[in-house]
């Protein structure tokens, strides 16, 4: 598939588009922060502690510090863009070489590497995380890292089960009757014809990675002070839920937005890509 | 006429006597946000645990709910000798142990104590009488307690529930299970225990003591101190162990419910490496105690005042408070730290790092802190950690800057001793790694001496010197604040955070 | 089959072998040495080091680890250094709780789910479809902590109308019990229902489209007796499975749920045996959770292919 046809065929997507959009607006918030921000995210307004929204120039009102929470929202789509690149990057890469190591090969290796990945799914995957955070230590490099790790057995599942339904397929056979290395047969034959179930895949556990990010630094082991971020966010309203709502209800729905953002996409993308796991 | 004089006069009587026999039926419900983890005074680890063990056990001899005095319990009188090492206590003839499976409600007597003491140093993970050196028996009732060292804070030890008496019979009986079937000559039963929601408490109608008025006590265990004010407000519970600063107002407002604040024996405090880094320079102490404005740090924190700036490191509520600490006090100058900054070299900017906890307290201060920091060029690095990690990282040496928060005892010697002496370097409480000989030499004095008016002398001696020396950085000292249904009776808020039902000179009742 | 079943149980057994090994050392790699935390601000250096060596915390690492696995095989998973209580008496304890949690929120998911799935499937492509569709992706990407958040706000705070935590006392009624766990359940819930109304859609509209719905249809049967005698009898099958296999999702959600409700189940016993570094609790517990979450994985597996033989030439994917 072209990509200019792949591109008309997804803005044909109703859900495509929405989530595009949504998806959009979180890149330029991200991108134009500096601009957008009415203040600086660290800069604490002691004369305006819990100002409701709009009261002393704050358009979503400050935190139990005085600081502006809409710029505060806006700073916070770097770090929920951030750890969805690296952590689903880190996730979908290792994910896919383990899925495709067991799908291809088969036999021994694969039902070891199996177990090993049905013990991970096994854990209960927010203590994983938590696990995890506590041996790596706090910090938005570490949140990447372990979600993305923990990504990685639900990911190689899906990988070796797309592999599979390839391994016999006659083209597959006929290359390796050609004389095609193992290595060969998997980049040019195999890897071209999974590349649409990563790509939903990834899609959809974008969204899976912002809410990882925002229970880890809700759960107080995420990014640290004063680097906003969404989760964090939350994490410091948990103690205001009456005082200051305001302060729990935009960053709640920053973060809902744009998961359904990527879900919309996703949705999008599974039904241009492959119409066969059509919903 | 006669006739209405007589009904009347029957009538004041009987409700008189209803008064008072429903004053005995007390219902009290107290709500915690914490959770007790055990009921064996020798295994507990927690300020919950230990609170709702003082029901069931007794110690020699107790604080009163002011927790300015200690008053007998167990004990009926004791000499020490000059020297502070050698404690003798004659016990009352008249306590006896609650009956259980294994003892039938005997006297308690100085083998108990013996028991009790020995049981506590040998199994307990945390020996909190380890200055003990050896016990003896004299007779049934009397007892010698012979220190290792000279240890004036010693009756203060010994009102710690790890010190409580119990029956060996029902500890042995029990085995394991002695947790969940406490035994001791306490004024209340353990009747229900649902861990994690709530304990139940019923009076022991045998009691050796004067009786309690209260004869249903039920602790409700409500995590999140919000919800827990809550349920204050609903009449769910009768007292709330704690009430968050910026709920106090929506107490205050209801006619009901009191939110009564008192001084607290804790500090709260960044401490500053003094044998590594850059804190090591006293010309950067001095611009980071300059730089901050210590009044701005409890405003933001306690908006409602249930915080008060520190000066220093002995709480308000201490008996050794001095009302003149801020003599010593390097006052917020931010311009003078600019220029500290500039003469010592630091003009091309300054990084720390400063570790917190997740306490959100201590973590808005670190956080504030950052702030004022960045006023003056240094860049405060600051790591929240959750509790395990934190603990680590504050012992090892390794961090800049750590926040410690610290709570004991109101007795000084619990303060200076454990964050200050150099012998407990390289602990939580003294993770800076702080050492001064002379401060070292006073606190030494402090422990060893037994005019309290001297003692009082040595430690503020010792306080002066840590404040000159600048490594310890006072954020602010929490006030425990309590919220109080109107229908509890004679109930008294303590500055150690025990809620006190029954104690020397308390006996709580409600309406 | 019964080969396919002998060989799914079998696997369950290396599987419990390496979440054992994985939590284990996980245990060890966290900073914050169990003595010293435990023990708390004013413990003594002596006093840590002797709860260490009663701890056998200063053996080697492979001694313990294969202390550990010799004491569970004979079924001791040892004491809490929390509780001092045995750590199986511990999960027995708040296991209800949690299961209460999980099985009430998937019955919400599944009352409000099923019906709306097959709703927008009967409309196809029209704005109820739609609708649903995003609803449920809405519900997909809702965090539950935050929704938990929201509902006490709304609920709890605001309303009056429930509480906001706790679990309640039977003693009390059901409907103490009831009343408590509504919210929670709603909290952890909308995601299975996000999932459930999504896949009773498309399994509906996939039978919907099957010829002998079709000629049902064209026989003028009516069209509401076709939708439940025919099509959503097919549908079933595969809408409890993927029931059942929330089921397992929804038990370890509710760690999260239980943090924010502060209900006394296995999730909050879990986090705070982590954060006190209680690992015998941490371990067993895991292994508890672990071992529910593939027993039920299983039964579901086996159920669906029992009832649809074509997976189990998927499964023998590995010869």
């Amino acid at each position: 598939m072209r990509a200019a046809q792949f591109l008309r065929r997804l803005l044909r997507s109703k859900q495509a588009v929405v989530g595009l959009f949504v998806i959009l607006i979180i890149l330029v918030l991200a991108l134009f922060s500096a601009v957008i921000a009415t203040h600086e995210v660290e800069d604490m307004d002691f004369m305006h502690i819990f100002a409701l929204p709009g009261e002393g120039g704050h358009l979503f009102g400050t935190d139990d510090y005085g600081r502006d929470l809409f710029s505060r929202l806006v700073y916070g789509s770097r770090v929920s863009l951030m750890v969805g690149v690296v952590a689903v990057g880190i996730g979908s890469l290792l994910g896919t070489i383990i899925g495709v190591i067991a799908g291809f090969f088969g036999g021994l290796v694969d039902s070891i590497i199996m177990r090993i990945m049905d013990a991970l799914l096994s854990f209960p995957y927010v203590l994983l995380a938590i696990a995890m955070m506590a041996v790596l230590g706090p910090g938005l490099f570490n949140a990447m890292l372990a979600i993305g790790i923990v990504m990685i057995p639900s990911f190689s599942r899906v990988v070796r089960s797309a592999v599979l339904t390839y391994r016999n397929e006659e083209f597959i056979t006929a290359a390796r009757l050609m004389g095609g290395s193992d290595l060969w047969v998997i980049m040019f034959h195999i890897l071209p014809n999974i590349i649409p179930t990563i790509i939903i895949y990834a899609s959809l556990n974008f969204a899976g990675a912002i809410i990882s990010e925002a229970t880890l630094s809700f759960l107080g082991l995420g990014i640290q002070p004063p680097t906003p971020s969404w989760g964090s966010m939350l994490s410091e309203a948990k103690n205001y839920l009456q005082t200051a709502p305001n302060m729990a209800i935009f960053p709640g729905i920053a973060i809902l937005v744009s998961c359904l953002g990527f879900n919309l996409l996703g949705d999008g993308l599974r039904d241009v890509l492959d119409p066969r796991l059509r919903t | 006429m006669r006739k209405y004089l007589v009904i009347m006069f029957l009538v004041v009587v009987l409700s008189f006597s209803a008064f008072a026999a429903e004053k005995y039926d007390s219902e009290l419900v107290v709500g915690t946000d914490q959770n007790p983890t055990t009921m064996d005074p020798a295994m507990y680890q927690d300020l919950a645990s230990s609170q709702v063990m003082r029901n069931v056990f007794e110690t020699l001899v107790a604080y009163t709910a002011d927790v300015k005095e200690i008053e007998p319990v167990i004990a009926e009188s004791w000499t020490v000798s000059d020297d502070l090492t050698v404690w003798t206590f004659k016990l009352r003839e008249n306590v006896f142990f609650q009956k259980g499976k294994f003892q039938d409600g005997r006297n308690v007597t100085a083998e108990d104590v013996k028991y009790s003491f020995e049981r506590e140093m040998e199994i307990s993970p945390m020996v909190r009488i380890y200055m003990i050196d050896t016990i003896e028996v004299v007779d049934t009732y009397t007892v010698k307690i012979t220190l290792q060292y000279p240890y004036a804070p010693f009756l203060t030890v010994l009102t710690d529930i790890g010190a409580a008496i119990v029956p060996k019979e029902e500890v042995e009986g029990w085995g394991d299970d002695f947790v969940l079937h406490p035994i001791g000559s306490g004024p209340y039963v353990l009747k229900e225990w649902v861990k994690d929601d709530h304990m139940s408490f019923e009076r022991y109608e045998e009691y050796w003591g004067e009786k309690p008025y209260v004869k249903n006590l039920t602790y409700k265990f409500i995590p999140d101190k919000a919800v827990l004010t809550l349920a204050l407000l609903s009449g769910q519970v009768d007292i709330s162990s704690d009430i968050l600063d910026q709920d106090i107002p929506k107490v205050t407002a209801d006619p009901n419910v009191e939110a009564v604040m008192v001084g607290g024996n804790n500090i709260y405090a960044a401490y500053m490496n003094a044998t590594k880094g850059p804190t090591t320079d006293p010309k950067l102490r001095e611009a980071i105690f300059k730089a901050i404005d210590v009044t701005q740090i409890a405003k933001v924190i306690f908006p409602n005042e249930s915080g008060v700036p520190a000066y220093g490191p002995i709480p308000p509520g201490s008996w050794a408070y001095n009302p003149d600490v801020q003599d010593f006090y390097t006052p917020y100058d931010p311009e003078g730290a600019k220029q500290i900054l500039k003469d010592a070299g630091y003009s091309n900017g300054l990084k720390l790092k400063m570790y917190t906890s997740d306490d959100p307290n201590r973590r808005k201060m670190a956080i504030v802190m950052q702030s004022m920091l960045k006023q003056v060029g240094i860049d405060l690095e600051v790591i929240s950690l959750e509790w395990g990690s934190f603990i680590e990282v504050s012992g090892n040496g390794e961090a800049d800057i750590y926040a410690i928060g610290w709570t004991w005892y109101p007795d000084p010697e619990f303060f200076m001793y454990y964050m200050f002496h150099s012998s407990t370097a390289g602990t939580y409480g003294n993770g800076g790694r702080y050492n001064n000989p002379e401060v070292d030499k006073y606190i030494e004095l402090g422990e060893s001496s037994a005019d309290q008016d001297e003692r009082i002398m040595y430690y503020r001696k010792a306080e002066e010197l840590v404040m000159k020396d600048r490594f310890f950085f006072p954020g602010y000292h929490k006030l425990v604040v309590m919220g109080v249904s109107d229908k509890v009776k004679g109930f008294t808020v303590s500055s150690d955070m025990t809620i006190r039902v029954f104690a020397p000179g308390t006996n709580v009742y409600v309406e | 089959m019964r080969k396919f079943i002998v060989r799914r149980l079998l696997q369950i057994i290396p599987t419990l072998f390496f979440v054992l090994l994985t939590v284990f050392f996980l245990m060890k790699l966290i900073p914050g040495d169990p003595a010293a935390v435990l023990l708390g601000p004013g413990a003594r250096a002596q006093d840590i080091e002797r709860f260490r060596a009663e701890l056998g915390l200063d053996q080697p690492v492979f001694t313990q680890f294969a202390l550990y696995l010799k004491r569970v095989f004979t079924g001791n998973f040892g004491k809490s250094l929390i509780y001092r209580q045995d750590v199986i008496s511990l999960i027995v304890e708040r296991l209800p709780t949690t299961l209460l949690l999980s099985v009430s929120a998937l019955f919400i998911a599944s009352i409000i789910g099923i019906p709306a799935g097959i709703l927008a499937a009967t409309k196809h492509d029209s704005f109820v479809d739609f609708s649903i569709t995003i609803l449920s992706l809405v519900g997909i990407s809702v965090p539950i902590f935050w929704f938990g958040m929201i509902l006490i706000i709304v609920f709890a705070l605001q309303l009056g109308w429930l509480p906001a935590v706790g679990i309640g006392n039977i003693s009390n009624g059901l409907w103490d019990v009831v009343k408590h766990i509504i919210l929670p359940s709603t909290a952890l819930g909308i995601q299975s229902m996000g999932i459930i109304t999504r896949f009773t859609r498309s399994s509906m509209l996939e039978v919907l489209r099957q010829d002998y719905v079709r000629t049902a249809m064209a026989k003028g049967l009516k069209k509401r007796l076709v939708l439940y005698n025919h099509a959503l009898r097919n549908a079933l099958v595969p809408i409890v499975t993927v029931i059942g296999l929330q089921l397992g999702t929804l038990l370890a959600g509710a760690v999260l749920t239980e943090t924010v409700f502060a209900l006394p189940g296995l999730g909050k016993l879990m986090i705070d045996a982590i954060l006190r570094r209680d690992f015998l609790l941490v371990q067993g517990e895991v292994l508890v959770i672990a071992f529910i979450y593939i027993l039920v994985n299983f039964i579901v597996d086996t159920l669906y292919a029992f009832l649809n033989p074509k997976i189990r030439v998927a499964y023998g994917g590995s010869q």
